[in-house]
């Protein structure tokens, strides 16, 4: 049956539906034929897409593992993560161990504060060893009042064959009296290229985590 | 002191599409006094 005649065949009976050769289920709506929504999943976009594999909520956690991950096959995970962390010390880090196992990563750090009602603005680049890919550099001063804001949107290149490395786009606010605001740009690297990652750990390095985390692979 | 909290370990399994376990244990978030020379020193790690 060809096109022409599939559509004519959906504008004369409104609840014909045609079935393509990939599988994409055309439906016609109001004598119109198009491509159900339900038909179309990540997979047949040809120019790839994330696709969300994890949606945690996070009531005062201090760690959260993703399991049953493949990185050779994901290629690239995309973490994000928003809420509010709770701490009374600092700096603390929101940390990624891949395979949940501590590994040392060096990482390059771009933080940035802008002026607050009672702060100047500046900026800062550091270098550090940490014990996983780092996600957030939590910073708070005042330690004695509510939960900070957070939110992390990060991409790691899980393959192996490939140093994995880690960007991650942070921001955390400081509701001291000076009311500082942090955005971080950061770059972890670690060397392996070997071991495949099948889960990983994030985790706070003290205090609780509310919010939500979402996990994306790459198509 | 400090502030106890209970806190959770969460394992989500993305083939499961779930949470397939949750730990709860409690921890002591101590107590620090602000000093603003060492929230500038962990800010601007001079």
């Amino acid at each position: 049956m060809g096109w022409v005649t599939a559509y004519v065949l959906a504008k004369k009976y409104a609840d014909t539906k045609v079935v393509q050769p990939d599988n994409e289920t055309l439906e016609a709506v109001d004598g119109i034929l198009r491509v159900k929504d339900g038909g179309i999943t990540p997979s047949k976009l040809s120019f790839g897409t994330w696709e969300k594999i994890a949606d945690v909520t996070l009531s005062s956690v201090s760690s959260v593992s993703i399991t049953g991950l493949d990185g050779d096959t994901d290629k690239m995970y995309r973490i994000v993560i928003y809420g509010k962390v709770t701490v009374t010390t600092y700096p603390e880090w929101i940390l990624l161990k891949p395979n949940g196992t501590t590994i040392s990563t060096e990482c390059i750090l771009f933080h940035r504060r802008w002026d607050g009602p009672n702060a100047s603005a500046s900026t800062n680049v550091t270098h550090t060893t940490q014990d996983g890919f780092v996600l957030l550099k939590y910073f708070r001063s005042d330690l004695s009042s509510s939960a900070g804001a957070v939110f992390v949107d990060a991409v790691l290149n899980a393959q192996t064959g490939f140093p994995r490395v880690c960007l991650s786009n942070a921001f955390n606010d400081d509701s001291s009296s000076e009311a500082r605001y942090f955005h971080f740009d950061i770059a972890s690297e670690w060397y392996d290229t070997t071991t495949n990652i099948t889960s990983f750990d994030i985790s706070l390095t003290a205090g609780t985590l509310d919010g939500r985390l979402l996990v994306f692979k790459v198509l | 002191m400090g502030k106890k909290v209970i806190a959770r370990k969460i394992v989500y399994d993305v083939n499961e599409k779930r949470v397939i376990s949750v730990e709860k244990y409690e921890i002591i978030l101590p107590d620090i006094p602000y000093d603003e020379n060492e929230y500038n020193k962990a800010v601007y790690g001079v």
